[in-house]
């Protein structure tokens, strides 16, 4: 049985280091701190006082760098209480690499700690430096945000910058202004069709919490009265906090869906020379003749053409091919290649089924990210050259499908797995409820997260007064997106739905 | 109103009313040191309980343990006289229990008055304080209806229901304050005169019958408790014996008879317009919003030991007498009941308290101070707590030192002073424990760990009494230390003996806290298990509270993180005449409601509704430009614990005065 201080206790990463509590309870906030789109670098920053202890849940010091411990564990927990032994020294790069939930790495890069009131906010602070890959960045901050951090809103940064006396006052006029455009903003997109639809699907959310903090809060209040059996139906308050709770997720789980319907997808083609590239490029767009857009612009060797997969529009780049390493001449192509593995989103990795296995690819399918990537062995029109072993291991391993870009063979499944991969699962249509806003989107797990403590706590039968502690969590955290409930409101529904007063 | 002061008599401070307010406010101001009047209307209605004959409840037991931590009245009052007693909330967590107790309707303002009468520096004076004497924007005295004129630095208006008391009993309606009392029009007059905003609110009360008249032997009974729990940290145990209330229930044959008789209600005739609690509706509201109930539950509540009369708790109205007596009649054990009084309405003038500081002085004239109902609340125990804090204050005042405001981290009664002042009210406002954002700090165990040092430093609290409190604060200090320290080895006979006492294996060293902080060990077994090795000075209320603070302390420690967060708000103080139309992005409607507001503090700011965090934020920018553009002078005087200057002009041409921080 769970002890009754776990479900309360916050987030568990704790900043290792001793804390001074000038400065308390400041919340770690975190942001891409580059401007959009795709620069060769691109920083993620943490602020508050569990930046460092955060950043070091998402990327892992190299050994050669720094050591940090010897034998990387997959425990995470157990990963993570080593680091905190770790001293990591401010003010200098760290190389190292960013890894996913599983352990997998994501990107390689560097972090730097700073450590207050040395540093731009003039609190605890850490950067993460990537390759500029918006997937990357995206992923880091979300990363960050189940690891406890909070998305920033805009000009947060300089703000505290500003409050903590380290940047001068002019620079302040810029945070108003700021602000001042991101309330115009909300006003506009406040009559966008789509965050109408949210805002009302959060209202109906915030509603039926609302109605069970009512329940609680009478029972707690007006425990002598009649309709005291009323407040807390038997068995019902689980019920109602379990579905609630579900409905939640569900929607914080329309983000990813609603992000990539927003921005698109980058999905590139890669391989070694001769696998069949751009025959697949021509093949997936002849299909989609109808639809296809030429970018202007794409000169040298990369060929993008836009195409719809399942409601998104995806970008579809042709790249040069790798070559092989050996070939010190074509390392200027290499390079820009192997830029396409760092930014796009997507991948279409295409290997020979003519031939062997070359070394270069197998280099390749170690770096790809599997969740992201379709493994395409191309040429099925023509005798198999891979050996059935490998082509089983492949089928088995990562669902490589079979096509031939020459006949047309399995490019419709090609195309299905695309859209499967690009859309989350499913294509949209234009009735789906999804959440475009990383703020919604952090609110909202973090209403999962605060019902999830409750429905424990309900489990474990601890005091009502308790209970509530969670689930206004919960409601302020839906509050945040569409406006909070106060205590008036509460009472309000207590004094309709119930009969009280002696 | 001017310059003729010929007071027969001088004092520092004078309180109209002697309810639970004003004796709460007069014994303070005394016992502070200053020289007090208390006038009231009549002499032996000090202290009277005019409405239920009873006093505490979940949150307002809280408040009345506060204000007996800061050494007001109230609890030691209500231990001496209650007759019957209930922990409320008994099976919840320690942060929502909270003692209710039946008063002795005689008894209890025999006591109150007795208390008056033995204070040192305190005058009771009977007469019908009927104007304000005021100059200069500050409040220098009081005339009586009899045209004495009395003077005094501070004067704390408590008027309860009495000003333009209106009573209604069917459609009849007559001017008064209490049934056969005469209510106070003049004083009315003169607050009205002083600019402040008057507006008008409505309570009722139920029929009292002669107890020899019911069948009490048909009626379910409610016992008292076996161990009760005091009100006052002074009271080391209820010795009284106890009385028993009773249980009843209307109905469908009463709930016809007042749904018949509706256009004879005061409440439904369109005679009353003004807003009366929602917790506490008469039972012809009950009755119609809630058509599909068949019934509805009544406490049938002894008014005393040997009062003659019972209170029909639940069955408030106000319907004419005769339909009074038949709708009782309808009710199982009441059917030959006699009405010793008929159920009443009344309505009555208060002063929207957003007119008034958190110290209570009203924001307009100098030394004027308004407690209880008058600010908007209801209930006995609300009265008492601001009618203390309008005498401490009044007395701190008079004393030339800061105002004394409990946060609302700290008190139910900084909760209820801070959102009276800032949010207002349009309905009488009651305290409930959900008002309370860090409501898991404010239980009624701590009430003096949290505000007795306060009542000592004010001078409230007697050496003695302060000795007592510093012994137990040290035991309970010494207890937490002990579970903390104290380590458990397990050895084999360890090891047994856990599992035979507690029921739990230890595999690891641990202490006594590591324990408790599992669900599945209690207090009790743990102290047997350790034996000798605990210090047990502590009661049995005490341990609980320790024990909860350990099994809870995940919660308790969030709340606390909240509380840190909102004392660094609070740090940003917003001086006195900042101009939010400076503010750029602010909208007009926040400018307005933050120019009335005068909010001293960025916390204070961002809690009035309708203020977004996005203005807060801009005004945080502003406050932060503005204080390195003034290097010294200005985080000087912005600085926390600021107090009450002398007036300045504001240049209005009008008597208003502001607050100044020097």
């Amino acid at each position: 049985m769970d002890s009754p201080r776990s479900p309360s206790g916050d987030n568990p990463v704790r900043d290792p280091r001793p804390s001074d509590d000038s400065l308390p309870g400041t919340d770690t906030i975190v942001a891409i701190s580059t401007p959009p789109g795709r620069g060769g670098i691109g920083v993620v920053r943490l602020s508050g006082s569990d930046a460092v202890g955060i950043a070091l849940r998402l990327f892992r010091p190299l050994a050669n760098a720094r050591p940090l411990h010897s034998s990387a564990s997959s425990e995470p927990e157990e990963a993570r209480s080593r680091e905190a032994r770790v001293d990591i020294e401010p003010n200098r790069l760290i190389f190292g690499r960013f890894i996913a939930a599983g352990g997998g790495t994501i990107d390689h890069g560097y972090l730097v700690a700073f450590r207050r009131p040395r540093s731009f906010t003039g609190e605890e602070s850490a950067e993460l430096w990537a390759h500029g890959s918006p997937a990357v960045l995206r992923w880091m901050v979300e990363a960050a945000v189940v690891a406890g951090a909070r998305p920033a809103t805009p000009g947060e940064f300089t703000l505290r910058a500003f409050l903590n006396g380290r940047i001068d006052a002019t620079q302040a006029e810029a945070i108003r202004d700021l602000i001042e455009a991101r309330t115009t903003f909300q006003a506009k997109i406040a009559h966008d069709q789509i965050e109408g639809r949210v805002t009302n699907e959060v209202e109906r959310l915030k509603d039926r919490l609302a109605e069970i903090v009512a329940g609680v809060e009478a029972s707690i209040e007006f425990s002598e009265e009649q309709d005291a059996s009323r407040f807390l139906p038997e068995g019902g308050l689980l019920d109602r906090m379990g579905a609630l709770k579900r409905d939640v997720e569900k929607l914080a789980g329309t983000f990813d869906r609603g992000r990539r319907v927003r921005e698109g997808s980058r999905v590139a083609i890669i391989g070694l020379p001769n696998a069949g590239k751009s025959s697949l490029f021509n093949r997936l767009l002849e299909e989609d003749r109808a639809i296809v857009t030429p970018l202007a612009g794409t000169t040298r060797d990369l060929l993008e053409e836009v195409l719809d997969l399942g409601g998104i529009a995806a970008t579809l780049i042709d790249t040069a091919g790798l070559k092989e390493a050996a070939n010190a001449v074509d390392a200027e192509a290499v390079r820009r290649a192997e830029g396409q593995i760092e930014t796009a989103d997507h991948f279409i990795v295409v290997l020979d089924w003519s031939r062997d296995l070359r070394s270069g690819e197998r280099a390749l399918l170690e770096r790809i990210d599997p969740t992201r990537t379709v493994v395409v062995l191309n040429k099925a029109d023509l005798n198999c050259g891979l050996g059935l072993e490998r082509v089983i291991y492949f089928r088995k391993s990562c669902d490589a499908l079979a096509v031939s870009a020459r006949t047309g063979e399995g490019v419709s499944d090609l195309r299905t797995r695309l859209e499967e991969m690009v859309t989350g699962g499913g294509a949209t249509s234009r009735e789906e409820l999804f959440i475009t806003n990383a703020r919604h989107y952090d609110r909202l797990l973090r209403v999962a997260e605060a019902l999830r403590r409750a429905e424990g706590g309900a489990r474990d039968r601890i005091g009502e007064e308790y209970l509530v502690c969670d689930l206004k969590q919960g409601l302020d955290g839906l509050g945040e997106i569409t406006g909070e409930v106060g205590v008036e409101d509460i009472y309000e529904r207590i004094f309709r739905n119930f009969c009280i007063g002696k | 109103m001017n310059g003729m002061i010929s007071a027969t008599s001088t004092f520092d401070v004078i309180v109209i009313g002697a309810g639970h307010a004003g004796c709460e406010a007069a014994l303070a101001a005394a016992r502070m040191g200053c020289a007090t009047a208390l006038v009231t209307l009549d002499t032996s209605a000090v202290g009277r309980l005019s409405c239920n004959p009873a006093i505490g409840g979940v949150a307002k037991g809280h408040l009345v343990r506060e204000i007996d931590a800061l050494g007001g009245e109230m609890g030691r009052a209500i231990d001496a006289t209650g007759i019957q007693f209930r922990l409320l909330n008994a099976s919840r967590g320690p942060a929502v229990q909270a003692p209710r107790a039946q008063a002795d309707k005689d008894a209890y303002p025999r006591r109150m008055s007795a208390a008056v009468a033995a204070a040192a520096r305190l005058t009771v004076l009977e007469g019908e304080a009927s104007d304000l004497i005021i100059e200069g924007g500050a409040a220098h005295g009081i005339i009586l209806a009899d045209g004495r004129r009395f003077s005094a630095a501070a004067v704390i208006v408590t008027s309860g229901t009495f000003l333009r008391g209106l009573l209604h009993v069917g459609l009849e309606s007559r001017p008064g304050g209490r049934i056969g009392e005469s209510p106070a029009v003049g004083l009315s007059r003169a607050l009205a005169r002083c600019g402040l905003p008057l507006g008008r609110l409505k309570t009722g009360t139920p029929p009292r019958v002669l107890r020899d008249t019911v069948d009490l032997g048909r009626l379910v009974r409610q016992r008292g408790d076996p161990e009760p729990v005091p009100f006052s940290f002074e009271t080391d145990r209820i010795e009284q014996s106890q009385v028993d209330c009773h249980i009843t229930f209307t109905g469908p044959r009463t709930h016809d008879l007042i749904r018949a008789n509706l256009d004879a209600s005061p409440l439904y005739s369109g005679a009353i317009t003004s807003v009366g609690p929602r917790y506490c509706p008469s039972i012809e509201d009950k009755v119609v919003r809630f058509a599909d109930r068949d019934r509805h539950q009544l406490f049938v509540e002894p008014e005393g030991r040997e009062h003659p009369w019972l209170y029909l708790n639940g069955l408030s109205m106000s319907l004419p007498e005769e339909i009074q007596w038949k709708v009782v009649h309808s009710i199982p054990g009441l059917e030959e009941a006699k009405i010793a009084r008929a159920g009443y309405a009344v309505e009555y003038d208060f002063v929207h308290p957003t007119a008034c500081l958190h110290s209570l002085e009203t924001k307009s004239v100098r030394g004027l101070f308004l407690a209880g109902q008058i600010n908007g609340t209801t209930g006995y125990e609300e009265a008492a707590a601001l009618g203390l804090m309008a005498g401490i204050n009044a007395a701190l005042k008079i004393r030339g030192e800061p105002s004394f405001i409990p946060s609302r981290a700290e008190a139910y009664i900084g909760v209820l002073i801070d959102d009276l002042v800032l949010k207002g009210t349009n309905e009488p406002y009651r305290m409930f424990t959900s008002r309370a954002e860090y409501r898991l700090l404010l239980d009624i165990d701590s009430a003096d760990l949290r505000l007795t040092d306060h009542g000592r430093r004010l001078g409230l609290i007697e050496s003695e009494r302060y000795a007592r409190f510093l012994d137990r604060r040290e035991r309970i200090r010494k207890f937490r230390e002990a579970l903390e320290t104290t380590s458990i080895t397990p050895r084999v006979e360890v090891v047994e003996k856990a599992r035979s006492i507690m029921g739990i294996h230890i595999k690891v060293p641990t202490s006594p806290a590591m324990l408790l902080r599992r669900n599945d060990v209690r207090m009790e077994d743990l102290e047997r298990f350790m034996g000798d090795a605990l210090p047990n000075r502590l009661g049995r209320r005490e341990r609980a509270s320790v024990e909860n603070r350990l099994r809870y302390g995940g919660y308790i420690e969030r709340q606390e993180r909240d509380v840190a967060r909102m004392r660094r708000e609070e740090a940003r103080r917003i001086p006195v005449r900042f101009d939010y139309a400076s503010v750029p992005g602010l909208s007009n409607e926040i400018i307005e409601k933050l120019t009335t507001a005068r909010p001293e503090n960025l916390a204070q700011a961002a809690r009035i509704s309708g203020v977004t965090p996005a203005a807060v934020t801009l005004i945080n920018i502003l406050l932060e430009k503005r204080r390195r553009a003034i290097p010294d002078a200005a985080p000087r005087a912005w600085r926390r614990g600021a107090t009450i200057a002398a007036p300045r002009n504001t240049g209005s041409g009008s008597s208003s005065w502001r607050r100044n921080h020097s």
